[in-house]
């Protein structure tokens, strides 16, 4: 079963309810993927697969997250099981470690909306300028398909495009990268940011 | 229709206590339950839980008192010891007020040992906590923290009738003593076989006494014992034991439930139901609440039929009601 917009946001408040009744340490996660695409209304899509969790976000900064805590993952279980969600329906798949090594989009602390689930659970999804960075680097990573898709519905303009392939290319410097980067930002109508990279 | 939280408890509570006055009038326990379970009764078991829920049911709880007083030397109270401490399935201190009060009886001098260790300095509370307290105050069960009105002996109670599989092991007990070695023998006709340390934990017994019961019971000629790799599993021919089942229709030994880690999982639950939080709780939460309760592995490990299986199978408020029919299946 995929994930709605109005599962999503039953699935993390009835995650929240259940920190709080096992007393968990509130925790504040940042989230990315589709799950912040949907959440906050910014593509056409209706559904995602799961729940991606990018960092924990602690003192005004993105930290490590992965991995998961066991007790945040066993209340995800039981979410799951109530909710007919997918399996590992709540990951830290994209909270690669060279992320934290080469440098997340700068400013992206400052751009992140928050929601408050409860007490015990604050999630903030990353803005619309972020995701155009790392939808981008998805679609060159991953080839095109669902990150393509999306990063074409977020209509990114030339100067966002720029700006998202320069820090796509500090995440992987290679030739091979490089080449396929100018292919993607070509075909998305901004090829004269091809030029200046 | 979906039930509440609130006639959820209502219901599981009727269930429950239902089923005690059907296990304890088996047992001889003046009262009106039908009785037709295909079940043995465990007494230690049962007595222990019953410190728990019978509180809720006055009626029911003196009537244990008076059987207790009749036929409490039935009891093994090391078993009941054993069984307290490995799963507990009871409350420890209204366990201790009811052994001082037998102990009065010189018949009953060694329920004494049952008060030793137990908690006593507590502020007193109702014994029966759904029945408003007043008058005087019994007091064997004010020593222990428990307000209640004087017990009096009804003395209505019946000793354990043979002929039923409820007293099955009441019948092994008067044949082959008070003792460890009728509740192995039990065990392993109710069974096609097993090895020391998981009858041990069944019968509620020392793993080493039970070996060493389970050797003895080699030299009779009438219990097997087989190597399978590195353990030795110990079986004995139903069929030469047949005469011992002398009830109406009867077509084989009764059913042995390990009834000490279900009522563990009972009590648990029970005591997850008077949590005043559970009442704010979303119907999901609380689905995931009673879920973790109500252990399915240990509910199957304990000898439960299969179909209980399918408590996960729903979710929310439907959830409540699929485990009323699952418990209702297991203890109506």
């Amino acid at each position: 079963m995929k994930i709605t917009a109005d599962r999503l946001n039953q699935a993390l408040s009835l995650l929240a309810e259940r920190l709080e009744a096992r007393k968990a340490q509130p925790c504040h996660y940042v989230v990315c993927g589709g799950s912040s695409l949907l959440a906050l209304g910014l593509v056409t899509r209706t559904t995602t697969r799961d729940v991606d969790i990018l960092a924990n976000f602690e003192d005004g900064c993105l930290t490590r997250a992965q991995p998961l805590p066991f007790w945040l993952l066993e209340t995800a279980e039981d979410v799951r099981g109530q909710l007919n969600l997918p399996e590992k329906w709540l990951n830290a798949g994209p909270a690669d470690e060279s992320f934290f090594r080469l440098g997340f989009p700068e400013g992206i602390a400052a751009r992140l909306i928050t929601h408050q689930f409860g007490p015990a659970l604050t999630i903030s999804f990353i803005s619309r300028y972020d995701q155009v960075f790392f939808k981008l680097y998805a679609t060159v990573d991953q080839g095109p398909g669902r990150h393509l898709q999306d990063l074409e519905e977020l209509q990114p303009t030339a100067d966002e495009l720029l700006a998202a392939a320069r820090w796509c290319i500090n995440q992987d410097p290679s030739e091979g990268f490089r080449n396929v980067l100018a292919h993607a930002v070509s075909y998305l109508g901004h090829g004269t940011v091809v030029d200046q990279l | 229709m979906e039930p509440s939280l609130t006639s959820f408890k209502a219901q599981f509570r009727h269930l429950i206590l239902g089923f005690l006055w059907r296990q304890w009038s088996a047992l001889g326990v003046s009262g009106h339950s039908r009785s037709g379970d295909p079940w043995i009764v465990d007494p230690e078991a049962l007595l222990l839980f019953s410190t728990v829920l019978a509180r809720h049911e006055p009626r029911l709880f003196d009537e244990i008192l008076d059987w207790l007083h009749a036929n409490g030397a039935w009891i093994n109270l090391q078993r009941l010891t054993q069984l307290q401490a490995e799963y507990e399935p009871g409350d420890s201190t209204v366990l201790a007020a009811v052994a001082a009060y037998l102990s009065h009886d010189s018949a009953h001098a060694k329920w004494a040992v049952l008060t030793k260790g137990a908690v006593r300095d507590r502020p007193p509370t109702p014994l029966f906590p759904d029945l408003p307290f007043f008058g005087a105050e019994d007091p064997d069960f004010l020593r222990w923290g428990f307000q209640r009105g004087p017990f009096k002996l009804r003395g209505l109670s019946q000793p354990p009738r043979p002929d039923q599989p409820a007293t099955f092991l009441f019948k092994m007990r008067a044949l082959f003593g008070r003792v460890a070695r009728a509740d192995v023998m039990t065990w392993l006709l109710t069974h096609d076989s097993g090895h020391p340390a998981e009858i041990a934990r069944h019968v509620g017994a020392m793993p080493r006494s039970v070996q060493n019961i389970l050797n003895d019971l080699t030299l009779s000629g009438h219990v097997l014992a087989v190597r399978a790799g590195r353990e030795k599993h110990f079986a004995l021919r139903h069929d030469e034991w047949r005469f011992l089942l002398s009830w109406p229709d009867a077509q084989d030994f009764p059913q042995w439930i390990h009834w000490a880690s279900l009522f563990r999982v009972l009590r648990r639950f029970h005591e997850l139901l008077q949590r005043p939080d559970l009442e704010t709780m979303s119907p999901y939460s609380q689905a995931i609440e009673i879920k973790r309760a109500i252990d399915v592995a240990t509910l199957v490990k304990a000898g439960l039929p299969s179909h209980l299986t399918h408590l996960p199978g729903s979710t929310g408020a439907e959830f409540l009601a699929t485990t009323l029919q699952d418990l209702e299946t297991l203890l109506g």
